[in-house]
């Protein structure tokens, strides 16, 4: 039996350490931190335009767990928000567990407060990948999901300096890239206006510091939209953002919180005294980042170059997934691409054809136009999902966006394609 | 205890960093303050970005000299052979207190001398709470002028990185350590000795006069140091290693001497078919001690030139000359 080795625990290593597992290989996965799912913790926005569709194509190629598990967890289901239509919102104070459980429940070894920090090689393959305990782990394949966040010094350099986020870098210390250490450079994803990186788009206030006629409007609807004084009305710093689909107007007039546990407000950083001049929000304190009155973390700082299966030239047995692969924005987009390469890996292993999802597929349209765009520095400027901005509308004119699980499970069926996640490779 | 040590700078963590290494876009830990575009340091616990950005807001921090040099009056000098001279200075408490720690080291000039005389010697002892003691050998110069002096000397420190597997002597508990000194070796095994039964480590050590041709039994004995007496390393001393390497397991070895006894241990080592961490003290030499000058460089075998001044690093991963 092949052993693959998954760097990171966000959303898109446990996405990629379930397909691993399930295509019949032993995992390891190493977690920084305490726990899984990264920036997953602070989260919860799923099943939003056309990450729904994203969604059940990958529960009809038989990945579908992490979005049952979501399901499972969800605060609300069918949201509206500005420009955002069938949104789901899952617990974040429930979910962490859950996919652990279910991790664990597929034989999955779990390795907290322990990153991966290096590699050996022999030659261009990865015969090893070495912990941040001194212990050096045995490995086939190497799926690279570390994310592309901080740390510390480049929020320093590139942002307003370290926020305090849900990533906790002073405390279980920085990412390390793995593709990076395997000696492939790397590139980085730059703002409109050629800065390097992007801010995560959104805070999290705690609940309790609102209104009483906010906290009930968001238990009951999901979402609060709040005008701002015309004197907070701020338009510029949209463009800053990672979450493109969150760049509208109306996020730049109003003050949009949704409810996944705390509330989720959609900007990068919000000054605590201007913010507690909305009404309603007198007593508002944040959760996330604790400093989320100055700063957010900064993403898209080592994106790997990869192919459309997500392996990475130059490397004969290392993949990537979530934002590695790209200036993508959101949980879906990472899971879809960290069960593709965890599945990749095994295939690898095995000397099979890597698995490529075909265009016609939004998943594949999206792996292979992602890939596409991240080889210019225009593409890069630009961040891609499938809830808004630039792809939604690319989703929509090819006819891949639908809503109708039905439709996308006959169309997966059609291209030969149904549980092929799910089956076990000899 | 792991073989693997992470390399890095020594002064991390303390009141000297970040340094003017910082400044000069040369620090040895943080890709930043090397030029470089994004994050890729040995993770420390500190970021050392931040720390200066920080230490930038205090101007006092970043222009005076954090290692001033200080007038210290002789209380005793005698000479333990013609060439070999013990010295006991008396220096401001917080700075022999810092020079308790193993592989301390201060440099040493008289105060009619030029700064170009300031010679790196390493801390056998702190017997109080403003006293410290070294023990040195006349070779050059430097040295020379310095074992002419009885009155006063002037003393910069303290400087940290004076044996290279620092970390695995300050970790280690209830352990057997094997321990190798000859001649000048000897004076730096004492602190190390003496901080590992402090761990209640069992420390047994191998010693010879070497080419300095003097023994410093009493001191390691007091110390409660089991005690291996032989002429020569090289003639029995390695043999003695590789008996004792055979019939028995340890934990750390330590070697106190030259180069070229530092690569003998290994080869010994590595022949007897064991995996052991190897401290070994830090032959350098050192001439501003602050990583400016590069008299210390040395190349590593992946082929990184390193300050030794101030990077920490396992001595195997040195070149092996």
């Amino acid at each position: 039996m092949n052993h693959v080795i998954v760097a990171g625990g966000g959303w898109s290593g446990c996405a990629a350490a379930l397909a691993a597992a399930k295509a019949g290989a032993r995992v390891t996965l190493f977690e920084r931190t305490d726990m899984l799912l990264g920036t997953g913790l602070v989260g919860g926005i799923f099943r939003n335009n056309g990450r729904f569709t994203a969604a059940e194509e990958l529960m009809a190629l038989g990945a579908g767990e992490l979005f049952r598990v979501m399901d499972e967890n969800a605060r609300h289901k069918n949201v509206e928000f500005p420009g955002h239509r069938h949104a789901s919102l899952y617990d974040v104070t429930k979910i962490e567990p859950a996919v652990r459980r279910l991790l664990l429940s597929r034989g999955i070894d779990l390795h907290f407060k322990n990153s991966a920090i290096d590699v050996v090689m022999a030659g261009k393959t990865i015969t090893a990948v070495l912990a941040a305990d001194g212990s050096v782990v045995r490995g086939d394949a190497v799926v690279d999901t570390t994310g592309t966040f901080g740390p510390m010094g480049n929020c320093l350099k590139y942002g307003n300096g370290c926020a305090m986020c849900i990533l906790r870098c002073p405390a279980f210390g920085p990412r390390v890239s793995i593709t990076r250490k395997a000696g492939i450079p790397e590139r980085y994803g730059v703002k409109q206006d050629g800065t390097i990186g992007a801010m995560s788009g959104s805070c999290k206030l705690h609940k309790d510091s609102l209104s009483k006629e906010i906290a009930v409007e968001l238990e009951e609807k999901g979402v609060a939209v709040i005008p701002l004084p015309a004197h907070l009305v701020k338009k510029t710093c949209l463009s800053q953002k990672a979450c493109v689909q969150y760049a509208l107007d109306a996020f730049a007039e109003n003050l949009v919180l949704l409810d996944t546990g705390h509330a989720k407000l959609m900007t990068p950083f919000f000054q605590l005294d201007r913010l507690r001049e909305v009404p309603g929000l007198e007593n508002a304190r944040f959760e996330d980042p604790y400093a989320g009155g100055m700063a957010n973390s900064i993403r898209y700082m080592a994106l790997a170059p990869r192919d459309n299966s997500l392996k990475v030239p130059g490397v004969d047995n290392l993949y990537c997934g979530g934002e590695k692969t790209g200036t993508v924005v959101g949980h879906t987009e990472a899971i879809v691409t960290g069960t593709l390469a965890g599945h990749n890996a095994v295939r690898g292993w095995l000397g099979r054809e890597p698995l490529i999802l075909p265009p016609h597929l939004a998943i594949g349209d999206f792996i292979s136009f992602v890939g596409e765009q991240m080889k210019s520095d225009e593409g890069r400027s630009v961040r891609y999902t499938f809830a808004g901005a630039g792809y939604f509308a690319r989703m929509k004119e090819r006819g891949l966006y639908s809503v109708n699980p039905e439709e996308i499970r006959e169309k997966t069926g059609s291209l030969g394609l149904t549980d092929v996640f799910a089956c076990k490779l000899q | 205890m792991s073989r693997y040590l992470q390399s890095k700078c020594i002064d991390i963590n303390s009141a000297y960093c970040p340094c003017i290494l910082a400044d000069t876009n040369h620090c040895v830990f943080c890709a930043h303050l090397q030029g470089k575009e994004m994050c890729d340091c040995n993770w420390s616990g500190v970021c050392i970005l931040y720390e200066k950005k920080w230490n930038a807001r205090n101007e006092t921090l970043v222009t005076r000299d954090p290692r001033p040099e200080l007038a210290c009056p002789i209380v005793e000098r005698k000479f333990l052979r013609e060439n070999i001279c013990r010295l006991v200075l008396t220096v401001p408490p917080p700075l022999a207190e810092q020079l308790k720690a193993p592989g301390s080291y201060v440099f040493l000039k008289r105060a009619v001398d030029p700064h170009y005389f300031q010679l790196p010697i390493g801390v056998m002892q702190v017997p109080a709470e403003d006293k410290i003691v070294v023990v040195l050998e006349t070779v050059g110069p430097k040295s020379r002028q310095v074992t002419e002096e009885d009155q006063m000397l002037m003393v910069r420190g303290p400087y940290k990185n004076g044996i290279f597997g620092l970390p695995w002597i300050e970790k280690l508990v209830y352990g057997k350590v094997l321990l190798l000194a000859g001649g000048m070796g000897q004076p730096p095994a004492l602190p190390i000795a003496e901080r590992l039964i402090n761990n209640y480590n069992k420390v047994t050590a191998i010693i010879a006069p070497g080419a300095a041709g003097f023994i410093n039994v009493e001191e390691l004995q007091l110390a409660g140091v089991e005690l291996l007496q032989v002429k020569s390393l090289r003639r029995m001393g390695y043999a003695c290693l590789a008996d004792k390497l055979r019939a028995d397991t340890w934990d750390l070895l330590v070697s106190c001497g030259p180069d070229a006894q530092h690569f003998a241990v290994i080869d010994a080592v590595r022949e007897a078919g064991v995996e052991l961490p190897i401290a070994a003290t830090n032959n350098s030499i050192m001439c501003c001690g602050e990583g400016i000058c590069g008299s210390c460089a040395k190349e590593t075998a992946d082929h990184h030139f390193v300050r030794t001044c101030k990077m920490q690093l396992d001595f195997a991963d040195l070149k092996h000359l």
